[in-house]
């Protein structure tokens, strides 16, 4: 058995952040565990900009965003583990990872669980009619098309303006592909106002508030779908070949809820990133996870302080920073996440156009908008 | 041309099933199956109960085979290397008109041999099943229910009957049975077979098959429905089947603890028009949710995966209208098992095997096996004929150190694939290389479970999708989803670009 004093389950931005944070306050042996072949996550599969504006002051794409850290990664002593899965995570703090070499069992001090989110099926919905080929979850959709350069279809329908959902639509529109609408069930688009204005008002792609897909049609392949208005009841018959789901992200806890098995919370382990709860910005996501990575290594520290092994040592002693790691009951209401440094200050932009320019208030209203727009959207971030 | 004594129509479970039995003869086989894969059509959605055997009037055939092989289904199961759990079932009801058809169920299963048959009192199936409502006024137990995943076990008898010798044809949809002085030939396109006998298993299509060498005398008529999948985290629930006797004349609900730790609720019951419908209707969805809350009100709905619609075969007799000549089934369905035995040639047909069909799909296979083999008179048995199917690699299912072992003899069983099932590469392609292996991403599933936890597939599609095109040795846009036509990835050029 190996033993490690924190073990980071996922290598996406948050897994990276909170290793490099863990290493870089004082903790030596931490090991990173990434189940692809590569660092970097979802990341990888955004090719779209907007990364970075907070946290590195500048636009990046996900690919760039993630090369940083990787640097950053590359540069230090973290062992780093890739095409490498967490597969179970045990009450006693053992980590079993599987990959080519083996299977390995690791001793670890202090476990984060940054595995990230996964997509809500379409099958968790009432929506009723056949099962064909043709239909993808946005994340799904964005990795074939970005990653596998596969062409997943050419008349497309998306469900849900869920921010994945938006930058999957523009990035079909891109490719050539007609996207016939964003179908969203409330009155106001799902995600950010910036993707809305960016991916969706920019390209021409309609948003159909107020309606959703109450029937799916096609033997084999999708060949149509129903919308139904949610305001009148109205149904209409839509032809498409392909239909996009962005319906919801779920933070994936399972091996927490495996180590947690209906008891407490041990005091080892912590959360971050989307495992935790699901975040707009991975900038957020980025700082957070270096937050909690320090918060796990003064907990490895102190364990030593106390010369204890962590079952021994007092879990009280420890209780408010292990529940700032679990927000996810009540991320909003937390106490903990107001502690979250602050140490940038607020900007304000213009997400009008894919510039982002930072605004200043003035007596005219808004300074800074380099792209001369007259009527910024103002964003504060 | 190829010679066969007998041929197999259909490969679904029963057909599966017929062909594993007709090993056991020295008789020459030939499963055709019209689709890319087995268990594709009614067997792909099914209840996944082995039923005890006290619904069905005793004496008759149906109830006589359905207890002997609920009893016997755990030996079934070893010997094809399938997995199956015993769970046992329990039948509640919530007023009188449902106590008294408890009762009479009860005294037809003390009468047709049920084990362990007993009737519980509201407080004993409350022990038993504690998220029951407590309305619950009376409940039916029996030990020899059980649950099995439909596909799992009718590809492990296509694999059994194929280890034995028999040639399973996928693709090959019969077009013409054309009679022969000693057989039969069927024509399926670009290729012709010639045989001595024919066993029609072809499930929603059986009349149809039928009446390419008779005329017509049964009917299939469709009816559909909803199913729902909850996640493995609701799975805890439930510990037996619950069946839930009505007070109304209605359908009433089935819960099922799945093989994978899953919740199959279901099925509704809805009009279809085509045989080929396998879709959830609005009217069945809410009529489960309904039932939910009034069964089991603490079900966590939330955790829904899955809703998929079935399709089943209801058989009538039919009879030729003297006015307008047409054929019109009779007022009331056929309910008993129905094998029909067209002359002179030997032709073996099931039509239309409802519930136990499941439960009995290896006793239904051995009967016209053992039919068939007379018919065509004094064919011995085959000595070699060996039931034991060797099971495929799960490593959910092995110890820490036992996978450990089977990784470092073949790394690619430690690189997990499935995240939510945590299915390895290696236990992909072993799904692939099997015989009858995978085709398609659908094939991968049933053989696997992958991409059937709470993502479903959205994770792990493509990388299926990869693998299946890297062993076939083809461009993933050659991949189907289950069927000709299910592409997931659209060819460049193609028509759909």
């Amino acid at each position: 058995m190996l033993e490690y004093e924190i073990v980071v389950i996922g290598g996406g931005p948050a897994g990276m952040a909170a290793a490099l944070s863990a290493r870089n306050s004082g903790i030596s042996r931490v090991l990173l565990v990434e189940r692809a072949e590569v660092l970097g996550g979802i990341l990888n599969q955004c090719l779209h900009a907007g990364f970075g504006l907070t946290y590195f002051g500048e636009e990046l794409n996900g690919p760039q965003y993630a090369a940083r850290f990787i640097k950053r990664i590359e540069q230090s002593d973290l062992k780093v583990l890739t095409s490498t899965t967490a597969v179970s995570l045990q009450g006693d703090g053992r980590v079993i990872l599987s990959g080519s070499c083996g299977l390995l069992e690791i001793k670890a001090q202090a476990v984060i669980l940054a595995s990230g989110c996964r997509e809500r099926p379409i099958g968790s919905l009432p929506v009723t009619g056949t099962r064909p080929a043709g239909i993808f979850t946005a994340g799904m959709a964005q990795k074939m098309v970005n990653l596998g350069g596969y062409n997943i279809g050419s008349k497309i329908i998306i469900l849900g303006s869920g921010d994945v959902g938006m930058i999957v639509a523009r990035r079909m529109v891109l490719l050539g592909k007609e996207v016939i609408a964003v179908i969203e069930k409330e009155a106001v688009c799902g995600g950010l106002l910036r993707n809305q204005i960016q991916c969706l008002e920019h390209y021409g792609i309609p948003l159909w508030t107020r309606c959703t897909i109450s029937r799916i049609h096609g033997q084999e392949r999708i060949s149509a779908v129903t919308v139904q208005n949610l305001e009148d009841g109205r149904e209409k018959y839509i032809e498409c070949n392909t239909l996009i789901t962005s319906v919801g992200l779920i933070p994936e806890q399972e091996l927490a809820e495996e180590a947690v098995d209906g008891g407490a919370i041990p005091p080892w382990l912590f959360l971050c990133g989307n495992a935790c709860y699901v975040h707009d910005l991975v900038d957020d996501v980025t700082s957070e996870a270096e937050h909690v990575g320090r918060k796990a290594a003064e907990f490895v520290k102190t364990l030593k302080q106390v010369g204890k092994d962590y079952k021994q040592a007092g879990s009280g002693m420890l209780e408010g920073d292990v529940q700032g790691a679990h927000q996810e009951q009540a991320p909003e209401e937390d106490p903990e996440k107001a502690d979250i440094p602050q140490d940038k200050t607020q900007h304000i932009f213009c997400i009008a156009c894919p510039k982002t320019c930072k605004l200043t208030p003035s007596s005219q209203g808004w300074e800074g908008t380099i792209c001369g727009r007259k009527d910024p959207v103002v964003a504060v971030r | 041309m190829n010679c066969y004594d007998v041929i197999v129509i259909g490969g679904g479970l029963l057909g599966c099933f017929a062909a594993r039995n007709l090993m056991r003869y020295k008789l020459k086989t030939a499963l055709l199956e019209r689709r890319e894969d087995l268990c594709t059509g009614i067997s792909r959605a099914n209840t996944a109960i082995v039923y005890s055997g006290y619904d069905m009037k005793p004496g008759t055939l149906k109830a006589k085979m359905c207890v002997k092989a609920a009893q016997e289904f755990g030996t079934l199961c070893a010997e094809l290397g399938v997995r199956y759990s015993p769970c046992g079932s329990i039948m509640v009801c919530f007023g009188p008109r449902g106590a008294q058809t408890l009762r009479q169920k009860y005294e037809q299963g003390l009468e047709s041999g049920v084990r362990g048959i007993k009737l519980l009192s509201p407080q004993e199936v409350l022990q038993l099943e504690p998220n029951i409502s407590p309305q619950v006024v009376l409940g039916l137990y029996t030990p020899d229910t059980g649950t099995v995943i439909p596909w799992e076990l009718g590809i492990a008898a296509a694999e059994n009957a194929l280890q034995n010798g028999a040639d399973i044809l996928l693709n090959t949809e019969v077009r013409d049975i054309v009679p022969l002085e000693n057989g039969f030939q069927i024509n399926c396109g670009s290729q012709t077979f010639e045989t001595r006998g024919i066993i029609n298993c072809a499930g929603l299509f059986a009349a149809e098959i039928l009446e390419k060498v008779s005329s017509p005398k049964v009917r299939i008529y469709p009816s559909g429905g909803d199913y729902l999948i909850l996640d493995t985290k609701a799975g805890g629930h439930i510990s037996h089947v619950i069946f839930h006797e009505p007070e109304h004349k209605d359908k009433g609900l089935t819960l099922v603890p799945t093989v994978d730790g899953n919740i199959l609720i279901g099925p509704s019951e809805v009009p279809v028009e085509e045989k080929n419908f396998f879709a959830t209707t609005g009217e069945g969805l809410t009529a489960l949710r309904s039932l939910v809350s009034e069964v089991i009100p603490s079900l966590p709905l939330e955790h829904l995966i899955r809703s998929f619609g079935a399709v089943r075969p209801n058989p009538f007799w039919v009879h030729q209208d003297p006015l307008s000549g047409r054929y019109v089934p009779e007022d009331k369905g056929i309910s008993s098992f129905t094998i029909l035995e067209s002359t002179p040639r030997p032709f073996l047909s099931l039509i239309g095997i409802k519930t136990p069909g499941l439960t009995c799909a290896n006793e239904l296979g051995s009967y016209v096996a053992e039919k068939m083999a007379a018919l065509l008179g004094n064919i011995p048995s085959n000595p070699d004929f060996n039931p034991q199917r060797p099971a495929p690699l799960r490593l959910n299912d092995l110890s820490w150190a036992e996978r450990a072992k089977i990784i470092k003899r073949n790394p690619l069983y430690g690189q997990i694939v499935c995240r939510c099932r945590k299915i390895s590469e290696g236990e992909i392609i072993d799904s692939i290389r099997r015989q009858p292996g995978a085709v398609t991403v659908d094939g991968v599933k049933r053989r696997t479970g992958s991409g059937t936890g709470r993502c479903q597939g959205s994770f792990c599609t493509q990388k299926i999708i990869e693998i299946l095109a890297r062993e076939h040795g083809c461009s993933p846009a050659e991949i189907h989803k289950d069927n000709k036509g299910s592409y997931l990835i659209c060819k460049e050029g193609g028509s759909q670009c």
